[in-house]
């Protein structure tokens, strides 16, 4: 494979995505630089999940395009799949299965030779303090330790871009610790871009080198935090301060962007939809 | 509050209707094919009512007895679903951890939970029986109340399995050692079993074949008359309908009495020992797996034995090291299902219905064999009749084990979506993966039933053959329509094998072998009348017939896989 010379790892151009009336992500446009942390914020319902979910394939979206790595998924998903990792934020994994077991399936799933598949199994296993555990059935995991699995899984493959939705949820501070040191390392040394979205805004001020902001499906700011500070018309502040004020409106507005989300029936159907 | 619980259930239905997601025309689709299965039943029974009453003096005893028999073959099928049901909305369902926790008096949750249970486990009867009873009294031109008495008996008919089942399953959560809940199932298939073997061997339907069998006209009337338990509400539903049928209306107040009493009691009793009980058979069904029943002792020591003989993780990374083939993702597939299906004790009980069916059909074959002789059968009456029950079997095989395999993925299923795997391969890994027990199966029971009357060896060769191609064809089917109507949500195989999708596929299975049969059938007579050493000639009409029904099932079969795909994308 040819290394591609390419401004951006992700992009995405007039993406859009409705349940019915309801629009989830509104022809949004985003270009993820390759290399760094790229942090989601937004509301619940904004539409991060779901823009995430369309990136990994998980979604299909309704128009528009997504490149991963110079490639369109709808053309080759194969390929933009085979460079992309996903950490959902619930994890939802193979029970019957024991962690050595999985991460092998998840081996043979990408491709791997076996000679590589077992010196990352052994790597992974050990940087998520997972070793003792690796003949154990997933089923007797906790909640922290299904997550750690999930992380040695996706990042098993080597891949160029991990996609990443509520990283810190059900992890101990241990974990949070681990996590964060993991993404600094991950970017920083191995050149991988990682696509973050969380509520956790200590952690993506910590994290992040770049934010957009989504509120009602589109993008409303982008940047590093001073940049942001600037867009809200703030000198200082926390990410914290930032973000509400970036996402603060009326009732009124709330209640205007809410109807064209659903394509301009006034709060007929205000709970009708489940995804973000 | 029942109502309360109910409705909010009924919303839920209503919602899953709406949300569009297995596609705008999943309920016409359902609806069409139930019309359709409907008014085939209606018109077949109707027919085979008919041609009883033809049957002098003896008509109207036929009739009753084809009333009975078809009670006690929806006895046999709600005491199976309603274990599988109760099961789960009592213990297993994912709201019960909401619902634990509510100020909900627990009557009224265990009521809710037992009328969900009894709709869940016994729509199929409304559906799928009415038109029995309906067909058999417009043969006889019942009275309108006929039609009436038979809705009103229903219900009570119905609530008694699932009273029973209400409280098998309430005894088992409570006796056995703290557990999986599901290690349950291994118990309940083979109480299961047991029902199932002893319904179908009180019917003896192989006497009602052959009426010539009977030595006198006195011991066929006796043994018509008889009923088959009076212990059994098939009777007392018989008791009820039949004067009714012949415009008696005379009422059996005895028969009455025990049909609307029993299911009442059996309610109340259940009521009374839930209150106690309850509680702790939640409790024990929820704690993880670590309990010591024999059936997690022996889970366990398989995945030890099979972990420890390459001793350490060290030695386990070492093989896969050297390992010089990339493994296909579909082997990977198809490695990662056996592992996940020969640890989940749930499943093991599809096995040992497996092991029903075998002894079931063998045994009733011989029977048919004895009994039909040449007088309503023939040989080849005979052979077709075995292909075409073999070809049901292997459908209902792909029903419980290829259908569910799509949905069995569950919350796990984004994995799949999001690796670099198409979902052609990965349905196709599920069929290649699955597909083994239906073909070692059917080829079991064709070859078994076919040497047992010491068919010639070109029938059974061309039998073989064609219950293979039947057997790929609806297992590709099963796929296909189980990626249709996935349940992703449901974790149980057995429910997700009585599913609307289930019953799609059912109906749908069954019309591609009879269609395969029809086509097939004039080429199989010709070949076998050739290995008889009897005069034949095969034109090429009946060839192209021939070739055209060997291809139906396997078109369908990959029809129905593509669909699967597309219904699978769409859905995302």
């Amino acid at each position: 494979m040819t290394e591609k010379n390419i401004e951006s790892i992700v992009s995405l151009k007039k993406l859009r995505k409705e349940y019915g009336k309801f629009t989830a992500v509104d022809e949004m446009n985003l270009e993820v630089p390759p290399g760094k942390v790229f942090g989601v914020l937004g509301p619940n319902g904004a539409g991060k999940t779901t823009t995430l979910k369309m990136i990994t394939g998980l979604l299909h979206p309704t128009s528009g395009t997504i490149t991963i790595d110079g490639v369109d998924t709808a053309k080759d998903p194969t390929y933009t799949k085979s460079i992309t990792g996903f950490i959902p934020d619930r994890p939802y994994v193979y029970d019957k299965l024991t962690a050595f077991e999985y991460l092998r399936f998840i081996g043979g799933l990408y491709h791997m030779s076996g000679k590589l598949a077992a010196s990352r199994i052994r790597e992974l296993l050990e940087l998520f303090e997972l070793s003792e555990w690796a003949d154990g059935l997933i089923e007797s995991f906790s909640h922290g330790m299904k997550q750690r699995v999930v992380f040695a899984g996706a990042l098993l493959p080597q891949p160029k871009l991990l996609v990443v939705d509520e990283p810190m949820v059900g992890l101990d501070p241990k974990g949070h610790h681990l996590v964060k040191e993991l993404f600094r390392t991950l970017t920083q040394e191995e050149g991988m871009t990682i696509l973050l979205s969380t509520h956790t805004l200590e952690v993506a001020e910590e994290v992040c080198d770049e934010i957009a902001i989504v509120n009602h499906g589109k993008i409303v700011a982008q940047g590093n935090l001073n940049e942001l500070r600037l867009s809200s018309g703030q000198d200082e502040g926390s990410l914290e301060q930032v973000f509400l004020k970036i996402t603060s409106e009326s009732k009124q507005e709330r209640d205007e962007a809410v109807a064209n989300r659903f394509g301009g029936a006034a709060k007929s159907e205000p709970n009708s939809w489940s995804g973000e | 509050m029942v109502w309360r619980l109910l409705f909010v259930k009924l919303q839920a239905l209503r919602g899953s209707f709406r949300s569009g997601q297995g596609g705008r025309h999943r309920i016409p689709a359902f609806l069409v094919l139930s019309a359709f299965f409907w008014y085939q039943l209606f018109y077949w029974s109707r027919w085979l009512a008919s041609q009883a009453l033809l049957i002098e003096p003896v008509g109207e005893l036929l009739i009753q007895k084809l009333i009975s028999i078809t009670f006690l073959v929806f006895l046999g099928l709600l005491s199976f679903s309603n274990i599988v049901t109760t099961f789960s909305t009592f213990y297993l369902a994912d709201e019960l951890e909401f619902l634990t926790v509510q100020p909900i008096p627990k009557d009224k949750l265990f009521t809710a939970r037992f009328l969900e249970a009894l709709g869940q486990s016994s729509w199929v009867l409304f559906v799928f029986g009415v038109p029995i009873f309906f067909g058999i009294g417009n043969a006889v031109h019942a009275p309108w109340f006929y039609y009436l008495s038979l809705i009103g008996i229903l219900f009570p008919f119905v609530a008694i399995p699932t009273a029973v089942a209400a409280m098998l399953s309430l005894g088992l959560t409570n006796i056995l050692a703290a557990d999986r809940a599901k290690n349950a199932f291994v118990v309940l298939g083979i109480a299961s079993f047991a029902i199932l073997f002893i319904v179908i061997r009180a019917m003896r339907p192989e006497q009602l074949l052959n009426p010539d069998s009977f030595e006198s006209v006195g011991e066929m009337i006796s043994l018509l008359s008889a009923p088959t338990s009076i212990w059994l509400p098939n009777d007392w539903c018989v008791k009820i309908v039949t004067p009714l049928m012949w415009n008696d209306l005379k009422p059996n107040y005895n028969a009455m009495g025990l049909l609307f009493l029993t299911p009442l009691s059996l309610y109340i009793i259940a009521v009374w020992l839930h209150r106690p009980y309850y509680s702790r058979g939640y409790s024990k069904a929820q704690e993880g797996r670590h309990g010591m029943s024999a059936v997690t002792q022996v889970s366990d020591w398989m995945l030890k034995r099979k972990t420890t003989r390459q001793a350490s993780l060290d030695n386990r990374l070492k093989v896969l090291s050297e390992e010089t083939k990339v493994v296909s993702n579909l082997r990977q597939l198809i490695r990662k299902d056996r592992a996940i299906f020969v640890r989940d004790p749930s499943q093991w009980s599809q096995l040992l219905i497996v092991i029903a069916i075998l002894v079931i059909y063998l045994v009733n074959y011989k029977y048919f064999e004895i009994a039909a002789d040449e007088r309503l059968f023939g040989d080849a009456g005979l052979y077709f009749f075995n292909l075409v029950a073999c070809g049901f079997v292997v459908v209902a095989l792909g029903g419980r084990f290829l259908f569910p395999a799509v949905s069995l993925e569950g919350r796990s299923f984004w994995l799949i979506m999001q690796a670099p795997v198409t979902l052609r391969s990965f349905l196709f890994g599920k069929l290649l993966g699955g597909i083994l027990p239906t073909v070692i199966v059917g080829q079991l029971l064709i070859w078994a039933s076919n040497l047992l009357v010491y068919q010639n060896m070109v029938l059974c060769l061309i039998a073989s053959f064609i219950v293979l191609i039947i057997s790929i064809g609806t297992g590709g089917m099963a796929v296909g329509i189980g990626a249709i109507y996935p349940q992703f949500h449901n974790a149980n195989s057995a429910k997700i094998a009585s599913s609307f999708g289930a019953v799609i596929y059912m109906i749908l299975g069954m019309l591609v072998i009879l269609v395969m049969i029809v086509f097939t059938f004039r080429l199989t007579l010709n070949l076998g009348q050739a290995a008889d050493g009897e005069s034949y000639k095969i034109s090429m009409k009946y060839l192209f017939f021939g070739i055209g029904g060997v291809l139906v099932p396997l078109i369908a079969g990959y029809v129905f896989m593509l669909t699967g795909v597309s219904s699978l994308r769409k859905r995302f």
